[in-house]
């Protein structure tokens, strides 16, 4: 993304997976070894509160990551034509990965 | 002038490869999780967690995470209009926290919680 969306963008889901990932560690590691169990996992994920967040957990981290990625290829690439493909092949890959996950978390 | 090595340079580098590294995880993470479908394959794949290489890397991932997110606390502590003057004490600090909290982090992973 481009400009001062793409910068707020990056901090605001920053911000969200800092919180996000110290609640996914205390809950994922910290809580026993029960937790990563099949069935703990599928129990919490019945929940539609963990649902919408493992959703827009997972969409934060898709974003930051490729955002990230995407401002390396701007800083490094030259070519525009290089840069244009890089681009799309970014966007195909975050959508694919979104994608996936979702139909993950839709167990 | 010297530009190698300062704090903000490292900083910067250490940012940029632990970020790549982090988004790359994300195919593996997502990958292990797509075994949700079946019982069983599940169980199989989580069983490697308890292989001492996996666990080695889970605390090298640990790091890579708490690292990125002390950095990034940094810059957007610095975006927010923390002065300047403090970028230096800033850094120390998000290199103590965030080595205090990868080592106490690592420990229940190595102590073998799961």
């Amino acid at each position: 993304m481009k400009g001062v969306w793409g910068w707020l963008f990056q901090r605001i889901t920053g911000v969200f997976l800092v919180a996000g990932l110290a609640l996914h560690f205390i809950i994922m590691h910290y809580s026993g070894p029960e937790q990563i169990s099949h069935e703990v996992v599928m129990r919490r994920l019945s929940n539609p509160f963990w649902k919408t967040f493992d959703t827009v957990f997972l969409i934060s981290a898709i974003y930051h990551g490729f955002n990230g990625m995407w401002g390396i290829a701007v800083e490094y690439v030259r070519g525009p034509l290089l840069l244009r493909a890089l681009q799309f092949f970014l966007f195909v890959t975050a959508a694919l990965l979104a994608g996936v996950g979702i139909y993950i978390i839709s167990v | 002038m010297r530009y190698a090595l300062q704090t903000g340079s490292v900083a910067w580098l250490i940012h940029r490869i632990t970020g790549v590294l982090l988004t790359l995880y994300l195919f593996v993470h997502l990958y292990v999780l797509s075994h949700l479908k079946d019982p069983a394959a599940y169980m199989a794949i989580t069983s490697l967690m308890k292989h001492p290489l996996v666990r080695l890397s889970e605390v090298g991932l640990l790091a890579l995470v708490v690292a990125h997110a002390a950095n990034g606390t940094r810059l957007v502590l610095l975006d927010l209009g923390v002065p300047t003057a403090f970028q230096k004490k800033l850094f120390w600090a998000a290199v103590i926290i965030g080595g205090l909290l990868s080592v106490f982090g690592a420990v229940p992973f190595i102590g073998g919680a799961h």
